[in-house]
């Protein structure tokens, strides 16, 4: 059984990543401490504000070892919601907070406008687009996925975007890559239903190839 | 608009009233809610009905055992009454909680909810009954309680407290499958702020597409009609397409 770690920092909640992951057959291990992360494929999930994940990242030391685990190019790390937007520069959220710089760009208010309903959430069809480095990822195109955020991600180089979705009529970052091995959604693929599934065994297997 | 599965436990059994009383025995929840998401539901919202009335807390293992294999979002409500518990409800597999009678005692505790937790992790549960032309009161206790409050006032006190969805249930028409209680959320659609999920009266699929029609960014939380099978939720997904 191939073992996945989950980094387990107190943000959100991971048990329903925990049981997809078990369901799809896989080993998930939790990570909360400073050590060497001990698999091939990493998840940082996270729900709640970018400054307390930052911070508790931080508390806990992971963040060097995060840096450690995606220089290896046979390892992957995948980003999901707040997890994702952690990979960016900085966050707009609260007071403006650095995050961890893997990609260039920022996390911003989904909306600024008073009368726009947030958080937004629902399932939203998702338009990908992938590089050839994730290219098994475009049979994805144009799937609902489950979503709730109130921020989003901005990518300075579009060419770290390789999917977006529409709120309020505006085109939103819905997924980013970098190099061969950072990939990060803004939907929840543990929630996305048979899509989301399918979403995570099709990445893990192209991955641990 | 996201059509949301409504199951009301009671001793580990679903159960469904009118007017949130009078309870029905409907079936067993784990294999309730394992069909709803076979069949497509896109979310679950489990309420323990009699949870805070006796500040019992046992739907903890009833849910680890429900969210096992269902990968869409689950909401656990009832008895939610400390930062405590919210932990529990998500270690069990919860991803949000609904949070009615502790938010009306002490609606401080939902900004505490939303800072722990993130604010897409609390939902605030109203059920609401009207008390006069064009006024409608929130109660506590599913139903049994009255609070002496204005709707209004309720929704903007926690929209400024903190929260991420607001359910909003009415007493009046739950159970009824006479339709959503549209001069209700008539009355309350401006002032709204949040994601909202109606709740209480559904009864054809008429009733769904007038609230689509009729209602931006709302969502439905629906009962009787799924667990009686007047509706399936293909034929609820195809109005909607």
């Amino acid at each position: 059984m191939r073992s996945i770690t989950i980094i387990d920092y107190g943000m959100g909640n991971i048990q329903s990543l925990y049981n997809c992951l078990k369901f799809l057959g896989y080993n998930p291990i939790l990570y909360s401490e400073n050590k060497k992360i001990d698999s091939n494929f990493c998840i940082l999930p996270g729900v709640g504000a970018f400054n307390q994940a930052m911070k508790l990242l931080k508390d806990r030391e992971i963040i060097n070892n995060l840096e450690i685990f995606v220089k290896n190019k046979k390892n992957t790390l995948l980003g999901i919601c707040l997890g994702m937007q952690l990979f960016f520069e900085e966050s707009a959220e609260n007071s403006k907070t650095v995050g961890l710089g893997l990609i260039t760009g920022q996390v911003k208010k989904l909306s600024k406008d008073k009368n726009d309903i947030l958080p937004n959430v629902g399932w939203f069809e998702t338009n990908v687009e992938p590089n050839i480095a994730f290219d098994y990822l475009k049979e994805f195109n144009k799937q609902k996925f489950y979503y709730v955020h109130s921020y989003v991600a901005e990518p300075i180089n579009k060419k770290n975007q390789i999917a977006s979705s529409i709120y309020n009529g505006k085109n939103f970052c819905a997924m980013i890559v970098k190099n061969t091995n950072i990939i990060g959604t803004q939907f929840h693929p543990e929630k996305s239903s048979d899509v989301g599934l399918n979403f995570l065994e099709t990445l893990i297997k192209n991955s641990m190839e | 608009m996201r059509i949301i599965a409504r199951i009301d436990i009671k001793n580990n059994f679903v159960i469904k009233g009118i007017n949130l009383e009078g309870l029905r025995k409907i079936g067993d929840p784990i294999n309730i809610a394992k069909q709803y998401y076979l069949d497509g539901i896109d979310e679950l919202l489990v309420i323990d009905s009699v949870a805070s009335l006796y500040g019992r807390n046992n739907l903890f293992d009833l849910i680890k055992n429900i969210t096992k294999n269902i990968f869409v979002p689950i909401t656990l409500g009832g008895g939610i009454r400390s930062l405590k518990d919210i932990e529990h409800a998500l270690n069990s597999g919860a991803d949000k909680v609904a949070i009615n009678s502790m938010a009306l005692d002490n609606p401080n505790f939902l900004n505490e909810a939303v800072s722990n937790f993130g604010e897409s992790t609390i939902l605030v549960n109203i059920e609401a009954k009207k008390i006069s032309e064009n006024k409608w009161e929130p109660y506590k206790f599913c139903g049994r309680e009255k609070t002496n409050l204005d709707l209004n006032d309720w929704i903007k006190k926690i929209q400024s407290e903190g929260c991420g969805e607001i359910l909003l249930t009415s007493i009046d028409n739950e159970g009824t499958e006479t339709g959503f209680d549209i001069e209700l959320l008539d009355s309350i659609e401006k002032i709204t702020k949040k994601p909202l999920i109606a709740s209480g009266g559904c009864g054809s699929l008429d009733h769904i597409s007038e609230l689509n029609r009729r209602f931006k960014n709302i969502s439905v939380a629906l009962a009787s009609v799924l667990h009686y099978e007047t509706l399936t939720i293909s034929e609820i997904k195809k109005i909607l397409s």
